[in-house]
């Protein structure tokens, strides 16, 4: 072979190496979602509606994946002070809350969140929010007689 | 033709200069013939004849001037300034003269210096005494500022000289010389004389000087340049790794830290520590300015140290201050650096309140079963949504009121940012003047220094002030007066307990990113209830005593020195001398707590319980303590000299009287928290305690120094030497040293080398000195008083007085006895450019206090300390410099390089302990060796654990009692069954039957090294100091929660941010710690906690010390003589192979404390500026 065959053939090594070095192999699969849905369906909520939300798993995470864990959270509308979150599970994957009823009125941001735990400590967060209107509820006239 | 090897170098690097850059073209001879010509013609001819290139405005109407001239071999610049005349023409050189350009005489701005025909030239060459030409000699026009160097043949040409300038010739080995052009003459033979400087250097040594070249004991000698000027709080902080011989460690990297130092390692298993002579003062480095130093000698072998007897066994250190010069017109330096500081080691620690809860949770889980917080799976998602956010959203508060009002915490908060200030701010001021008449001289100086500390919530502060002032009055011819005095004074505030190192190890507790500072109310977090045992106490009371910030110390030092001397001559060559020093200094120190306040529910504010948490006692504490040292010295020095033969002799006494007083009180319950004073102290007395210590030390001391035409060198010296410290029958004893010094070089069989080779000198020396670093009364037994005995009453309330006796002593107590060997080697090259000394040396120490040999228990009594052990220090040193200059861009290029190494092993040679018990010495021990396990890995699995047919029980305690998992496991440690016997065991716990351990490392620093460069060209100069030890070995304490994280204490506050990178699981087989568990290196007897080979540390480390950028300003030079601004780091970076598994101790802190918390060091930049008038 001649000393450019050589260069060439060290090049080409180089170029491989270079692309193997930069590609992300490593990175875990992160499962991918469609965007939170809420039923019923409404421009305008009412403090003391209650609704329903529903996310869907569009791809699923990579096999490396050890454990997930999902939850909706609606603490910040609810009363009590005891936070809670609602966790849940992927059926077919859509992951439904519990009901929720909403408390306060203004643009309310309803949250879905993961933890998808890959090997070594490597956990990613998911954090996926819609945010809704709640008006106040009219008050009933009453009729003095 | 005489070849000399010494030109041959110094033209070799001259000519690789000049490949480089181009010499001056100016001074270069040329012959051209010019008649009648234009100015412009003129020009192109010198062109055409020299490498000058001629740039001008073609528009220059005197351009077209007819000039004539016959140049016959003169240089550029004499037929410029020939053809300029008459014209209003001038011309600025550039590119070191390769360039001119021409102008109208007051047109030059922005060029590099302006040549006025009205100055003139000075030429010629510079040989030495032998008429070589000496290549890359500076010629400096010390009016101006402006100089040359000479070039292959020694010429020179300076141009610009007007009569009266004063132009100085320098040439490193050759004295200088000064001469005024009087503008008559122009041209300037010189001839140099060689001075062999570095051989010549005056050594201080005990009681006297001595040129170096005479030396024939071990001698280091710090110069002022390595240690002036560095941004360091005291002379000790300047001095750390200045010497290899030196081991010097501070305490600490709190600005008030005192230092722990040594030289060639401990001279005894009972410690001690060097003399330290400042002035022939005896007094610490910590109170030293080390802008005041002028040298430092360090005498390492007891030849150097004999005449200091007693107190010098473990070597001395003579620290001498400068002083001004008879004759010398007064010099003001002024001197003012600030700039600020910050760790030297990573801060990057763990903030995540979800993470810190996980790993808590899952160590402790993992050790008993249960979590440490109690949070629920809810607890964590609020944690996990928090996750990244590194200040409170208002959507997702920190900090949860319950139900119960009680505050539950989802806090990611920077514990370590909150204590702590990352950046603090230094500032120094300094200010000496200097001078003398005929007959009197004078040094003044003053210092202000002041340095903020780490702590954040209140700023610890240190301040300091010193001064120094020495007068020298030569009063007749035949008697001199000297005074020497010096004043320190030092503050230093710091908030919390009154132990700081305590609360550096308390805040590492506990503290816990989940766990924010406050709560909303505004009160301290302490007790968090969301915890296994009901309450965690936030940095064991820390945060709350922190963030009240009523707690205070404060320390303050003052030291008075005053030093009186006579020197008096009745005939020449034989001086009389007597001294008598005072000094006297005070500590003072004073500690107020108060009650501490702190919310664990909402709208109620608790108060710390004194009895669980002893910092929120309401006390007040004071100590006080007076030292008071009278020396006195009277010795006498006649040096006559016969033919060739050249005799000193020394004799003299001093004696000492030194006294102490502490007196230490401690009253509770003040009438407020403001005030700090007994008068307002209500409660108990806890502690009214008086120490009194007196010692009395008298010395006879003399040295005869012989040597025959400086070849043959002999010196003998002797001390006798008396000390209160030992009973009255054996108080006194006498110690005697020699050595020999052959300087082969001054051999006629040298002759032949004497070129290149200029000095070899081989040393012998031997000799004894006495220890008397013993206790003040450690030869008669004691009883010690204390106000009240815990536990014993008659009428079971009130606590007794009682006293104490101290165990017996042996009646024949007397000097441990320290004997050392030194052969030495100093060797000069090329006239003294390239310099080595090295040393090999052994040093026995006799009869140190040790235990005895064991008594039956019917004795009833600790064993008497008896002189009943013996220790042996083998070690060398090496030095290796190199000093010159060369031409660089037609100036003097001046640099320097200097390496340093030494080492040392000592072992003990005698000692009681026939069955060689390891929890004692032992003959054939090496000091610092540690014995430990050897580690066979990580189990891979469950299946290989559970089949290895070793019982490692004693080593697993725990792991096979409790937890969830009990037994091996995948991820534990394999410990290797050395001895075979299928079980891991201490065997005996002797070194010949040690079980299954072996010696696997020393903890004491090994191959101590540094090395230096320095150089200075066209007023920049630059300097790099490296430091550090080629190994030095650390297993981390059962406490050391950094290292360890959480599998010592699960709640460390202080974990490192890839931490868990580095913890065994079944997807991580590499990791470096074993599987996750708390409390495995807590105890002796977890797997983590014996001491093994898998987790010490090598605390090896190369430290940039010191990186100084300097420039010297040419400005107003009519008034001021030098103006220079400098850049100066301290402590820059350090490369350790430490850092590979913890980056957050520096590994100096991990070698000062066995758990590696404490006041961490720092790397410090400054700016400074230096004005000399």
């Amino acid at each position: 072979m001649t000393k450019s065959k050589y260069l060439t053939m060290l090049l080409m090594v180089a170029v491989i190496l270079g692309f193997t070095g930069c590609s992300d192999d490593d990175e875990p699969q992160m499962p991918q979602f469609g965007a939170i849905t809420i039923s019923p369906e409404k421009d305008v909520y009412q403090v003391g509606d209650e609704v329903v939300c529903t996310i869907t798993m569009t791809s699923e995470a990579g096999p490396e994946m050890k454990k997930a864990t999902w939850w909706w959270y609606a603490s910040w509308w609810f009363s009590n002070p005891e936070l809670t979150a609602d966790f849940s599970e992927f059926n077919d994957g859509k992951c439904v809350s519990s009901p929720i009823t909403l408390t306060e009125a203004g643009d309310v941001n309803l949250y879905f969140f993961g933890r998808v735990e890959f090997p070594n400590f490597d956990w990613r967060k998911v954090e996926i929010a819609k945010t809704v209107k709640v008006a106040e509820t009219p008050q009933a006239s009453s009729t003095i007689e | 033709m005489h070849t000399n090897h010494n030109q041959m170098l110094r033209r070799s690097v001259a000519a690789m200069a000049a490949a480089v850059f181009s010499l001056s073209a100016l001074a270069s001879g040329i012959t051209v013939k010019i008649s009648r010509q234009p100015l412009n013609r003129a020009l192109e001819e010198i062109e055409k004849v020299s490498d000058v290139r001629f740039f001008y405005e073609s528009s220059l109407p005197q351009l077209a001037t007819e000039v004539s001239g016959n140049f016959k071999d003169a240089s550029v610049e004499e037929a410029l300034r020939a053809l300029l005349k008459g014209t209003d023409l001038s011309y600025t050189l550039k590119d070191n003269g390769a360039t001119v350009v021409l102008h109208k005489k007051d047109a030059p701005k922005n060029e590099v210096a302006a040549h006025s025909p009205a100055g003139f030239r000075v030429s010629g060459t510079i040989n030495d005494s032998q008429g070589e030409p000496l290549v890359g000699a500076t010629v400096r026009n010390t009016t101006t500022g402006k100089a040359v160097v000479t070039d292959f043949d020694g010429n020179y040409a300076l141009g610009d000289v007007h009569k009266g300038d004063k132009i100085e010739v320098t040439y490193i080995g050759f004295a200088p010389k000064t001469f005024t052009a009087n503008g008559a003459k122009t041209g300037y033979e010189i001839v140099l004389t060689e001075t062999s400087t570095a051989l010549n250097d005056v050594v201080v040594v005990g009681y006297g000087t001595q040129k170096k070249v005479n030396l024939t004991g071990a001698v280091s000698v710090v110069k002022a340049e390595d240690i002036g000027g560095r941004p360091t709080s005291n002379a000790a902080t300047a001095l750390l790794g200045a010497d290899p011989s030196l081991n010097l460690t501070m305490g600490s990297g709190g600005p008030n830290a005192g230092y722990n130092i040594d030289i060639r390692g401990v001279a005894s298993i009972n410690g001690g520590s060097p003399l330290i002579l400042v002035d022939g003062i005896e007094m610490s480095l910590t109170r030293v300015n080390a802008n005041d130093i002028e040298s430092v000698s360090i005498l390492k072998d007891a030849s150097a140290a004999a005449i200091y007897g007693a107190k010098a066994s473990s070597g001395v250190v003579l620290v001498t201050t400068k002083q001004g010069a008879n004759e010398q017109k007064a010099k003001v330096s002024v001197d003012i650096k600030a700039g600020w500081k910050t760790p030297t080691a990573s801060t990057d620690f763990l903030t995540s309140g979800f993470w810190s809860v996980q790993i808590n949770d899952m160590f402790m889980y993992e050790h008993g079963g249960f979590g440490f917080t109690t949070y629920t799976d809810a607890d964590y998602a609020e944690l996990w949504m928090r996750l990244g956010e590194s200040s409170e959203n208002p959507e997702r508060p920190w900090t949860v009121v319950q139900n119960d009002k009680s505050y539950k915490y989802y806090a990611n908060f920077d514990w370590y940012n909150h204590y702590f200030k990352k950046t603090r701010p230094m500032q120094e001021y300094n200010i000496s003047i200097t001078g003398g008449s005929k007959k009197v001289n004078y040094f003044v100086s003053g210092r202000f220094y002041q340095e903020d500390g780490m702590f954040r919530q209140h700023n610890d502060r240190f301040k300091s002030f010193s001064t120094r002032a020495k007068l020298n009055v030569q009063i007749t011819d035949w008697l001199r007066y000297g005074v020497n005095s010096s004043l320190f004074s030092s503050d230093y505030f710091y908030p919390g307990g009154n132990d700081i190192a305590w609360t550096f190890k308390a805040i590492g507790l506990h503290s816990l990113p989940y766990i924010p500072s406050t709560n909303p109310d505004g009160s301290s977090v302490y007790l968090n209830q969301y915890n296994y045992n009901g309450a965690v106490s936030v940095g064991n009371g820390c945060n709350a005593v922190l963030n009240q910030d009523k707690h205070s110390n404060n320390e303050r030092n003052r030291e008075f020195v005053f030093k009186h001397n006579i020197e008096i001559e009745p005939i020449k060559g034989w001086t009389i001398n007597a001294d008598y020093s005072y000094v006297y200094r005070t500590y003072e120190f004073d500690s107020r707590r108060v009650p501490v306040s702190f919310g664990q529910y909402e709208g109620i504010v608790s108060w710390m319980d004194p009895s669980q948490q002893v910092m929120a006692r309401d006390q007040y504490a004071r100590r006080l303590t007076r030292v008071s040292r009278h020396t006195y010295n009277v010795f006498s020095t006649w040096a006559p000299s016969f033919g060739d033969n050249n005799i000193k002799i020394m004799a003299g006494m001093n004696g000492e009287i030194f006294h102490q007083n502490s007196l230490k009180a401690t009253r509770l319950d003040l009438l407020s928290t403001e005030l700090n004073s007994f008068n307002l102290a209500t409660g108990e007395v806890t502690e009214l305690v008086e120490d009194i210590y007196n010692s009395n030390t008298r010395g006879f001391f003399g040295r005869v120094n012989y040597d025959y035409d400086g070849k043959y060198l002999i010196e003998v010296s002797g001390r006798y030497d008396g000390s209160s410290r030992f009973a009255k029958n054996h108080r006194w004893g006498f110690f005697p040293s020699a050595s020999a010094g052959w300087r082969m070089s001054q051999e006629k069989f040298w002759e032949p080398m004497r070129d290149w080779f200029n000095n070899a000198k081989l040393r012998l020396s031997v000799g004894t000195l006495g220890n008397q670093q013993v206790g003040y009364y450690d030869y008669i037994q004691t009883i010690n008083s204390a106000l009240k005995n815990t536990g014993t009453t008659l009428d079971g309330k009130t606590q007794l007085p009682y006293a104490t006796e101290s165990s017996p002593v042996a009646s024949d107590l007397t000097w441990e006895k320290v004997t050392t060997y030194d052969l030495g080697l100093d060797l000069s090259f090329f006239n003294s450019r390239l310099n080595f000394t090295g040393d090999l040396y052994i040093r026995d120490t006799k009869d140190m206090l040790a235990n005895g040999a064991s008594l039956p228990a019917v004795y009833g009594a600790s064993v008497p300390r008896s002189n009943c052990a013996d220790l042996r220090t083998k070690g060398y040193e090496l030095a290796l410099s190199w000093t010159d200059d060369v031409a660089v861009l037609g100036s003097p290029l001046r640099y320097s390089v200097g390496f340093g190494l030494g080492d040392y092993t000592s072992k003990i040679t005698r000692y009681d302990n026939p069955t060689k018990l390891l929890n004692d010495h032992y003959v054939g021990e090496t000091l610092g060796e540690i014995w430990g396990y050897h580690i066979d890995g990580l189990f891979p699995d469950d299946a290989t654990a559970a089949a290895y047919d070793v019982d490692q029980t004693s080593v697993n305690s725990d792991i096979m009692a409790v937890g969830p998992s009990k037994g091996l496991h995948g991820g534990d440690m394999k410990y290797a069954d050395l001895d075979g016997d299928k079980v891991i065991s201490i065997g005996e716990n002797t070194a010949d039957n040690p079980g299954d351990r072996r010696i696997i490392g020393n903890n004491r620093p090994r191959y101590n090294y540094n090395f230096r460069l320095s150089a200075e060209w066209k007023g920049f100069d630059v300097s790099a100091f490296f430091q550090g030890i080629g190994r030095r070995d650390w297993y981390p304490d059962t406490e050391a929660t950094t290292f360890w994280g959480p599998y010592s204490r699960p709640y460390e506050s202080f974990i490192e941010k890839d931490f868990l990178s580095q913890v065994w699981t079944e997807d991580n087989p590499n990791g470096y710690f074993p599987r996750w568990r708390g409390y495995e290196a807590l105890g002796a007897t977890n797997q983590l906690g014996p001491v093994n080979d898998r987790y010490i540390q090598n605390l090896a480390y190369l430290r940039l010390k010191n990186l100084t950028v300097g420039y010297k300003i040419p400005v107003l030079k009519k008034y001021i003589e030098e103006v220079r601004v400098y850049f100066s780091g301290e402590n820059l970076f350090y490369w350790s192979p430490f850092k590979k598994h913890c980056k957050s101790i520096d590994p100096e802190t991990a070698a000062t404390v066995s758990n590696g918390k404490n006041y961490g060091f720092a790397k410090t930049c400054t700016f400074g500026l230096n004005v000399v008038f």
